[in-house]
């Protein structure tokens, strides 16, 4: 029977923190990259490997908390675990719908 | 400071009899606007469907059979209609809706058929048409456009934040004070399309309207090329006294009438005048009658304006201003 | 649940019987002050009802003043309000239903019924409660009073610049609002700290986190949301205070501002607030379902998975309130795809209270109607909120009535109906009488048809052409009918609230002990038997649902057969348990009745609505009288260590703790991430407003000399040294030495600080020269924020110290201390990289 660290909350609310952080990127990035050089080619590749680099991030938090997850313990502590997986799944959805926006719009374009 | 007038509106109604549809996002007239409609439906459609599925679930766990209510209490239910459904469907729509966006902004290929930048002002539309000659010639509150050809707006404010929007035309972009936005659309047939500002503008942001008259393409360039002109002088003696005390009351401060020493820039430009349809931001039908109340007592009918009220002027000075601002068409 | 069966293998529930006079001790101890001495109250079932009354309040004239604006409307060319009362009446319509009763309500509900349903004494800081109350009367009655003097502001709930900056809004009016809101703000962020520390760590033995109800995970969530969110708009009010009053051109594109970084600011705070005000309801509903069904919440865990996924997706909002406005098209597809995101978080709960409701049998009463309406009337507010996050349909209804629809359905059907249903629901518990189920029923039918009469048709006159915001429109546009439908609706709302509030006229009489107790026969601690000083003993808690899965679990209470059973110390106290799994580890003594929070908070509004008006020297005497009151308020706080004392079934708990185990660390580190919440927007600030105009920023030689720099930091660096210095100090017991480091270390900070500020003024820099300088010295503004409480705190630890009131183990204020000033020399070095760093990086 193991009790979860004190560290734990973060294992589990690892996966919007890198929803978080990728979102924050790639917006970030537009700014920067139509504003002050870069342009839409530099925007296109940034996005790639941010969204590459969540959903693997994702994946190997997944694995860890899916581990924890596995390791006998209090069954409210369980919970806490799978609270931390469900966090990641709907996460790396997330990611990919910003992805898909990306994907589907041109950068540096403005409406008019 | 209770409004004195209520006239104004009643009037409106002789103008518009029968077309409560010159302002509506329901009524598109072009196809960035159509566009827009194709999807507002799907997005309606969908909501319906959601709308009797949770409700028929709602109804169902409270007065369905044993069975249906066991079935809708399962954990598998919550993640069928609580999460696959709605992850499917909204991929879906996601992806139309950017769809429908990269559409509507793509830029054309072609130039432009016409360049025209308007500059919200609190509260009225200036607005500036660029001739092929590359010219600028000045308007105000009424923009025209051919049919069929794409317009592009440049859109800039001289004070708040304000918004440009014609519902049956195209969807609105704001017009923010230090930038410049630009949108394009089209009109597929001749008409009038109301448009008003979006952006709460402070005081008499209601009263901010204007209108997008779209003509033939062959009207349309007859009337620009004949734009940047100087009309001839009036024929009737009242329109003339008019013109000179235009002049002399110092309406020339404030507004431009082409070709004639009132070149104020602070107001609206009064070079046509005569041919818009309204005046005060589409506030009042353009008649000799509304342009001299407005002269007279501006703030009756636009709290707020800049405008003084002109009443040292006697009322047949006001009629022949009005009777000359009239004759400039 | 034979693991939760082994937990229970303890002495408890202890069989013998109570010593005498345990009961009257404890009761003498809670009791509230009689008469008007009332208001120095703290006691959380005081002042959470204070709070909920007063947002009631506010709700009621704020739902007055939509009245108007809907009789206003009702015909075309209406000249029953004229143009300048109508942008008055409809600015603090809005202002007041989002800042005055919304987030405060909600605050409210969470300081009245947290506590009982953790099963807690009190809230960790009940003087803090207290304040922020206070803070929240006297501010928000006296801002809604402007509105008697023509004084109202009338730029709109969300005050865009530049029509609200110097020029387009003169005269006081917009002050009050920016100085008033800004108030409030701090307001609700001290009710934060409160919140998070409360339910993270005075739970009850036993309640883990995923033992938690519902309501506190959302008001974990709740109180979370407002940490990273409001400091937003604290900088932004700041910031257009300053524009206002002394011409730092943030907002002005003219001297290299900008009018898009307000709206920036303003709805980073503003999105999430509407999922503040939601979630919290949502909790309610948590709670409310299982109840009436009788049957545990299903999908608890996916709940919790929806609430925090929920927190996180709601600050990738803030664009889709500026879609229209200019920003390159892939940025809105990001925000469009953030949108969808949140919608499925809902989409789950909705369907996991749908299943609860399949899996019980639903009593129909006033508050399950309430629930019904919810539901109905969020899942149709839901589906605009897709609809508008669709970004070209958005271009068409954005600033229309469409949206003024979709907002009010999210609000009033996400928050307003689950608050009546709340009230409905939980008034046996703090009330002699519950609530008549007949009017219940009645207004709820009024409140729902009026409800849909109103908002329902209003999306078609969006949809055909009506903007929001106008005082007034012309006939002949079709818009004369739906308008007209929409005021004859308002009147049905108005006649279902005025039912409610005769109800509530009629049968809430507040309870201090008894009330007609578990009627509802829910499962969840706050049903426990009541007083002020809550349970009589607190339970050891194996589940979600106590009082379902331990039979007896009520009158075991009541007897006093757990923990606690009276005072352990003769204070007021409450046990301090581990944040995850809830295990007890010391017991808090608590503050009781005091006049000093009271006048603390009357003095700070005044503070700031004297600035308001101009008159500065007696708003500095009351900010120096509101000080003064934060001190003697704290002089009495931190008491000495004592014996341990024993809680019963076999635990010894200790009576102080310091450093992470205690509950004041970890209010300052949430005081921290707000000032470091602040600072981040600050951040966003400089570098979007870079990207904006950056011909602003100045060529390399006109920069401060990098030698000015480079001392500033080092001081810092010498400053950040001596923290460690003192602490050692102290903990060698050498109290002066250690406070005279404190003193030389707090000193050099601020001179590093100060150094910085002057070398900029000396450059040649003037904060009202352009939108670059105003951020240089809002730097030096928020550097100082910081720097002044650190003062103030080795100040005031001086004093205690001759007064032997701190010692090597009486540390938490010093331990505060460390803490606040580790951070802000961190602040200040990064905030120097920033100012000195960044243009020599991009110059």
């Amino acid at each position: 029977m193991t009790r979860p660290s004190n560290l734990a909350p973060l294992r589990w609310l690892g996966g919007p923190l890198i929803w978080t952080a990728h979102f924050l990127l790639v917006y970030a990035a537009e700014s920067l990259a139509c504003t002050r050089g870069g342009g839409p080619l530099l925007h296109d590749a940034i996005t790639a490997v941010a969204t590459f680099a969540a959903l693997l991030g994702l994946a190997v938090l997944f694995r860890i908390n899916k581990r924890a997850a596995d390791a006998p313990s209090r069954e409210d502590f369980e919970m806490a675990e799978w609270i931390g997986l469900g966090l990641v799944a709907i996460s790396a959805l997330a990611v990919v719908w910003s992805g898909l926006a990306a994907l589907l719009i041109p950068a540096c374009v403005l409406p008019a | 400071m209770r409004a004195r007038w209520r006239g104004p509106f009643l009037l409106l109604p002789l103008l518009l009899a029968g077309c409560s549809t010159i302002q509506s996002a329901l009524h598109p007239v072009g196809p960035e606007a159509s566009r827009i409609l194709d999807l507002t439906w799907v997005l309606f459609a969908l909501a319906a469907f959601v709308t009797i599925i949770v409700l028929s679930a709602l109804a169902l766990a409270l007065f369905g059979p044993d069975r249906a209510r066991r079935r809708i209490a399962d954990g598998r239910t919550i993640v069928a209609l609580g999460i696959v459904f709605p992850v499917v469907t909204l991929t879906a729509l996601l992806g139309y809706g950017l769809w429908v966006m990269r559409e509507n902004t793509s830029p054309s290929p072609a130039q432009p058929g016409l360049q025209v930048e308007v500059i919200g002002e609190q509260w009225w539309w200036r607005v500036h048409y660029r001739l092929p000659d590359g010219t600028i010639v000045a308007s105000a509150n009424e923009v025209r456009i051919p049919t069929g050809r794409e317009v592009e707006f440049a859109l800039r404010s001289a004070d708040v934040i304000h918004s440009f929007w014609v519902p049956s035309l195209a969807g609105k972009l704001d017009m923010i004070p230090g930038r410049t936005n630009h949108l394009r659309f089209s009109a597929d047939r001749p008409g009038v399309y109301r448009g008003q500002c979006a952006e709460y503008c402070g005081g008499a942001h209601a009263l901010m309207a204007f209108e997008v008259v779209a003509m033939a393409p062959e009207d349309f360039d007859a009337w620009l090329a004949a734009l940047p002109a100087t009309l001839p002088p009036p024929a009737e003696p009242e329109a003339t006294r008019g013109g000179e005390l235009f002049v002399a009351a110092g309406c020339g401060g404030c507004h431009a009438v082409r070709g004639t020493a009132a070149d104020g820039t602070t107001g609206p430009d009064l070079s046509r005048v005569g041919e818009r349809r309204t005046i005060a931001a589409a506030t009042l039908p353009n008649t000799p009658d509304n342009l001299a109340r407005f002269i007279a007592e501006p703030s009756h009918i636009k709290p707020g304006v800049l405008m003084p009220p002109f009443t040292v002027l006697s009322a047949d000075e006001r009629r022949a201003i009005s009777l000359y601002l009239a004759g400039l068409r | 649940m034979t693991a939760a069966a082994s937990e229970l293998d303890r002495d408890l529930p202890n069989p013998l019987p109570r010593p005498e006079g345990e009961l009257e001790q404890l009761q003498a101890i809670w009791a509230s002050p009689k008469g008007w001495r009332i208001f120095s109250d703290v006691n959380n079932t005081v002042i959470g009802l204070f709070y909920i009354g007063t947002a009631f309040l506010f709700f009621l004239m704020a739902g007055v003043l939509g009245l108007l604006i809907r009789l206003q409307l009702a015909v075309p060319s209406n000249t029953f309000l004229d143009q300048n009362t109508y942008n008055q009446v409809f600015t603090m319509h809005g202002t007041v239903m989002m800042f005055l009763f919304a987030v405060p309500v909600v605050e409210a509900l969470g300081v009245l019924l947290l506590p009982q349903m953790l099963a807690a004494r009190d809230l960790p800081f009940p003087r803090l409660s207290a304040y922020a109350f206070w803070a929240y009367f006297v501010g928000g009655m006296v801002f809604f009073t402007t509105l008697f003097f023509d004084l109202a502001p009338q730029g709109g709930w969300f005050m865009y610049p530049p029509l609200t900056n110097e020029r387009y809004s003169p005269g006081i009016a917009a002050d009050f609002w920016l100085l008033g809101i800004g108030f409030i703000e701090i307001s609700a962020i001290a009710g934060a700290i409160e919140i998070v520390v409360g339910v993270l760590r005075t739970r009850a033995p036993g309640m883990s986190l995923t033992r938690m109800p519902i309501f506190a995970w959302t008001m974990l969530i709740f109180a979370g949301m407002i940490i990273f969110a409001f400091p937003a708009v604290i900088l932004a009010t700041m910031m257009l205070e300053l524009e206002r009053a002394f011409g730092w051109p943030f907002f002005n594109p003219d001297l290299g501002g900008d009018a898009l970084l307000w709206q920036h600011l303003f709805w980073f705070f503003g999105h999430p607030e509407v999922y503040i005000i939601f979630l919290p309801a949502a909790g309610m509903i948590s709670m409310i379902v299982p109840a009436m069904a009788g049957v545990p919440l299903v999908g608890y865990r996916l709940i919790v998975v929806a609430l925090i996924a929920t927190g996180f997706f709601s600050f990738g909002l803030w664009v889709h309130h500026m879609f229209t406005t200019g920003i390159p098209v892939r940025s809105l597809g990001f925000f469009s795809a953030a949108s969808m995101a949140v919608s499925v978080p809902s989409g789950i709960q909705v369907f996991a209270w749908i299943a609860t409701i399949a899996a019980g049998r639903m009593k129909m009463t006033a508050a399950s109607l309430f629930v019904f309406g919810f539901l109905v009337i969020f899942t149709l507010g839901g589906l605009t909120g897709v609809m508008v996050a669709m970004v070209p349909f958005d271009w068409q209804v954005h600033d229309t009535y469409f949206v003024v629809a979709h907002f009010h359905y999210v609000l009033v059907g996400g928050m307003v109906f689950p608050m009546f249903a709340a009230f409905y629901y939980w008034m046996p518990a703090i009330s002699e009488r519950p609530l008549s189920e007949r009017l219940g029923k009645w207004a709820f039918w009024l409140i729902f048809l009026g409800f849909n009469t109103t908002f329902f048709p209003m999306h078609l006159t969006g949809l055909i052409g009506m903007p929001r915001r106008v005082y007034t429109y012309p006939e002949g546009l079709g818009w004369e009918l739906p308008n007209m439908i929409s005021t004859l609706g308002a009147f049905g709302i108005a006649a279902g609230v005025g039912l409610v509030v005769v109800d509530l006229i009629r049968n809430f009489r507040p309870a201090s002990s008894g009330g007609p107790g578990n009627v509802w026969n829910a499962g969840t601690l706050e049903w426990l038997p009541n007083d002020t000083y809550a349970t009589r003993s607190v339970p050891r808690v194996v589940s979600r649902e106590p009082l379902w899965d331990q039979p007896g679990l009520s009158e075991d209470v009541e007897a006093g057969r757990y923990y606690l059973p009276g005072s352990a110390t003769g204070m007021r106290e409450t046990i301090v348990t581990s944040p995850i799994d809830g295990e007890p580890q010391y017991l808090m003594r608590l503050p009781g009745p005091g006049w000093s929070p009271v006048f603390a908070a009357v003095f700070t509004a005044a503070f700031f609505l004297l600035l308001t008006v101009k008159l500065v020297t007696i708003a500095m005497i009351c900010g120096v009288l509101a000080i003064v009151s934060v001190l003697v308020w704290m002089w009495g706080s931190d008491p000495a260590p004592t014996e341990p004392a024993d809680i019963g079934g076999g635990v010894v708990l200790p009576t102080y703790a310091t450093g992470p185990l205690s509950h004041s660390w970890w209010a300052m580190i949430v005081l921290m991430l707000v000032a470091g919440a602040l600072f981040f927007s600050y951040l966003f600030g400089y570098l979007y407003l870079w990207t904006v105009s950056p011909q602003n920023w100045p060529r390399l030689d006109a920069l401060p000399p990098l030698q000015t720099a480079l001392t500033a930091a080092a001081l810092l660096l010498v400053s950040g040294s001596a923290i460690p210095i003192s602490a050692a100090l102290l903990k060698a017991r050498r109290c002066w030495p250690s406070l005279v480091v404190a003193t030389l270390g707090v000193a050099t900070y601020v001179a590093a600080i100060t150094v910085d500020g002057w070398s900029q003024w000396a450059s040649g820099l003037r904060p009202d020269g352009s939108g670059y300088a105003a951020l240089v010295f809002m730097s030096s503004v928020l550097q100082a924020e910081i720097a002044i409480p650190c003062v103030l705190m080795v100040g005031f630890l001086l004093v205690r110290l001759a007064a032997g009131r701190f010692d090597a183990t009486r540390r938490v204020m010093f331990d505060n201390l460390a803490l606040l000033w580790g951070y802000g020399i961190a602040q200040a070095l990064f905030g120097m990289l920033l100012t000195h760093g960044f243009p020599r990086l991009v110059g």
